[in-house]
């Protein structure tokens, strides 16, 4: 595999675990969000 | 000394007294015409003398807000100055306090709203207003659990000479404690609790009201009511105390800081905090930074990927073309060693690497073209063409010329001068630097009787610095192509004695002898080639073999019997050197043939006649010479020996493959020889209708 091949497959894996990941951790956040945000209803009221 | 039932300015009959502090003394009272309760404040005597009445009644007749009572009345009595304020139902935070109720965050958050919102307002009146006395027994909760600031101190404005301010001691700011004394005396019989009066050497202003919210919710929070100052300092609220949020803590440890410059300056920026108190929350932050890090450092990422990507796309773009140039030089380099088979097969498997790149098919037809196969040069070239847009893939135009020339010169090799017309053109038009594209399209012209036009490509690659060689060639072919074999033969010679270009001197020889042959000097083309034999290489030496070979047949055609043998045994050697080469075409070994009849070796035409029947089965030529030469060996036998069973044999054979071109009319002359052989064997009775 030549260093042009290993940089283009690389990145291209690269981007798509990225995306994945971002897609995953907002998944997360926003589900963490919609408790926080009641939490702050809670706390704070409207 | 007011007492219950009192009525002032017979209109307010005082029901109880529901408060005293620093500014007065607060009464719940009847307004005997509009029948409702309303508050009565007395204000304290010790501010009387410092207070302008009629400013103060328009001042605080004008004050409209939400949460503050609406003031009704401003009364100079006799005995005193009293204030006529909306009576708020519902109980005091003091109240709450000393019941013992434990105030919620939610709660504390929305009064200190709400508090904040009336500071804003009377903050900022012109003149400001300074509240100066709040604390939890001035602000009332109504019955719909909203707060209304009450008590609040109209001398207070905060002009250079209110300088006097009456408040309560822990809930006051502590520049309000400076040269402090007390306002009110002991009385017999009841606990003394002094009041002060507060001497500022500088006017009172919004962080001192600041700083009593601030302590009014400490005391709400913690439960405690705030130390008494100077004494002892408001301590800060733990971060850790039970029910409230670290961000409420932070708001109210700010609000009570000592020194004012450290507090909020404003009740604005205050109430700008509580409205975006989540916003302070360490939770909250703790969420928003995990998203911000989520939301830019993930696409970061994505960004130095496509980057990383794309980077690496050019790379291997690069790496590719670097693997196909190698594989390109290599198969040049199989050419020049004459490694034609594996030429081709490196050459292919660049074509593989790089279906459009018009380099590898230029080098396939350099394979075919330096192995003389210029049918296979046409064919791939043409189908390369038909199956490729080399310009729109981005070759280059010199390249895109380069194999428009090869595919010219192997249609002028083929004689076929219109279409290396056609392919010479597009190689000056993507190539316009290269005079011998220049030349070769003139030659072209020339040779399709495009004279004019050959004459102004010549002039072009004259002006573009042909060498003087090439000139003379191009001037010769153009010389030739007017009918002017001898200036043609001249410059041919010129052009062939100047050049230092091999492949040139060789064309130049070969032209020579062309125009040679069309004067009908036969010996002007034998002396040409034999005196130059050294000079031809390749495929060359083939055709000039067959032209010299050509030169003698055509001499022992009209020469006396013992000559013609000789010229035609010349022409029989050179012929059988083409032969042996393996480059003889049918026409050549027709030509062999009849060099073979000249000296009666019939066996060696007839050998030869036999191997054409192999490899051209239908062709009528092979046989009208096999008839023909049939005839000619039962002519030379005694009359009774001789029998044209075989002619006529050959003779049908002919014509029945020559059916197409008799209908047409282009029957060849062999066809014709043959037939008149036939018509005289017939009338002399050799053959029977």
């Amino acid at each position: 595999m030549t260093i042009g091949a290993i940089m283009f497959y690389g990145g291209i894996a690269l981007f798509a675990a990225a995306l994945i990941g971002m897609i995953i951790a907002n998944a997360v956040l926003s589900a963490k969000g919609k408790k926080l945000k009641e939490l702050m209803k809670d706390r704070y009221g409207e | 000394m007011i007492k219950k039932g009192d009525v002032i300015n017979g209109t307010y009959r005082i029901e109880d007294q529901i408060g005293a502090g620093g500014g007065g003394t607060v009464y719940k009272a009847y307004h005997l015409r509009l029948e409702k309760y309303v508050v009565v404040k007395r204000i304290n005597d010790a501010w009387v003398g410092l207070m302008d009445s009629r400013k103060e009644a328009d001042i605080i007749k004008n004050l409209k807000h939400q949460y503050l009572p609406q003031a009704y009345d401003f009364l100079r009595m006799e005995d005193g100055i009293y204030t006529v304020m909306d009576f708020v139902p519902g109980a005091s935070l003091d109240k709450y306090i000393k019941s013992g109720y434990r105030f919620t965050q939610q709660q504390v958050l929305y009064w200190a709203k709400q508090i904040t919102e009336a500071l804003i307002y009377l903050h900022g009146l012109k003149p400001p207003i300074i509240h100066s006395d709040i604390k939890p027994a001035n602000i009332m909760i109504d019955l719909e659990g909203n707060v209304c600031l009450i008590d609040f101190n109209v001398s207070m404005t905060s002009t250079p000479d209110s300088s006097i301010s009456a408040t309560s001691r822990g809930y006051a700011a502590p520049e309000q404690y400076l040269n402090i004394t007390p306002i009110n005396q002991p009385e017999p019989g009841k606990a003394y609790h002094p009041r002060f009066q507060f001497d500022m050497d500088t006017a009172l202003d919004q962080r001192s009201d600041i700083y009593s919210l601030g302590a009014t919710l400490y005391h709400l929070m913690t439960g405690q009511r705030p130390p008494k100052l100077p004494e002892t300092q408001l301590p800060p609220i733990p971060a850790d105390l039970p029910d409230f949020d670290e961000a409420l803590i932070n708001i109210v440890n700010k609000m009570t800081h000592y020194d004012p410059r450290e507090r909020y300056q404003t009740a604005q920026e205050v109430y700008d905090d509580l409205c975006n108190i989540k916003r302070l929350d360490k939770r909250y932050r703790s969420h928003k930074r995990a998203k911000l890090v989520v939301n830019v450092v993930f696409p970061i990422i994505m960004v130095g990927a496509v980057v990383l990507g794309t980077a690496g796309f050019m790379q291997m773009r690069k790496e590719g073309d670097s693997a196909f140039d190698d594989k390109i030089a290599y198969a040049d380099t199989l050419i020049s060693n004459k490694d034609y088979e594996n030429a081709r097969r490196t050459y292919e498997e660049a074509i593989g690497m790089k279906p459009d790149r018009i380099e590898a098919y230029s080098g396939m037809l350099m394979v075919y073209s330096s192995q003389y196969d210029y049918d296979k040069v046409i064919e791939y070239g043409t189908t390369a063409l038909a199956q490729h847009n080399f310009e729109a893939a981005g070759n280059s135009d010199k390249q895109i010329a380069q194999f428009e020339y090869i595919l010219g010169d192997a249609y002028f090799a083929e004689e076929n001068y219109d279409k290396a017309v056609e392919h010479y053109k597009k190689a000056v038009e993507f190539d316009q630097s290269n005079p011998e594209y220049y030349r070769d399209f003139a030659i072209a012209l020339s040779r399709s009787a495009y004279v004019d036009s050959a004459e102004e490509m010549l002039q072009k690659a004259t002006a573009m610095g042909l060498e003087n060689a090439s000139i003379a060639l191009a001037k010769a072919e153009i010389d030739f192509a007017k009918g002017n074999y001898t200036e043609a033969a001249e410059g041919f010679k010129k052009a062939a004695q100047t050049s230092s270009d091999s492949a040139l001197i060789q064309r130049a020889y070969l032209y020579l002898c062309r125009a040679y042959d069309r004067m009908g000097d036969n010996d002007g083309v034998i002396d040409t080639i034999s005196k130059n034999v050294s000079v031809f290489t390749n495929d060359n030496v083939r055709i000039a073999n067959i032209i010299c070979a050509e030169a003698y047949l055509k001499k022992a055609e009209t020469a006396n019997e013992t000559q013609r043998r000789q010229y035609a045994q010349q022409s029989i050697e050179y012929y059988k050197r083409v032969k042996d080469a393996g480059g003889a075409s049918e026409q050549t070994l027709f030509n062999l043939v009849t060099a073979y009849q000249y000296v009666d070796d019939n066996q060696n035409a007839q050998a030869i006649l036999n191997e054409l029947v192999k490899d051209y089965p239908n062709d009528p030529d092979v046989y009208a010479r096999l008839a023909i030469l049939e005839a000619d060996k039962q002519a030379k036998l005694s009359q009774t020996l001789r029998n044209y069973d075989n002619f006529k044999k050959y003779y049908e054979k002919a014509e029945k493959l020559d059916q197409h071109n008799r209908v047409s009319g282009t029957s060849s002359t062999y066809i014709k020889t043959m037939e008149q052989l036939m018509e005289r064997l017939k009338k002399n009775n050799w053959i029977k209708e």
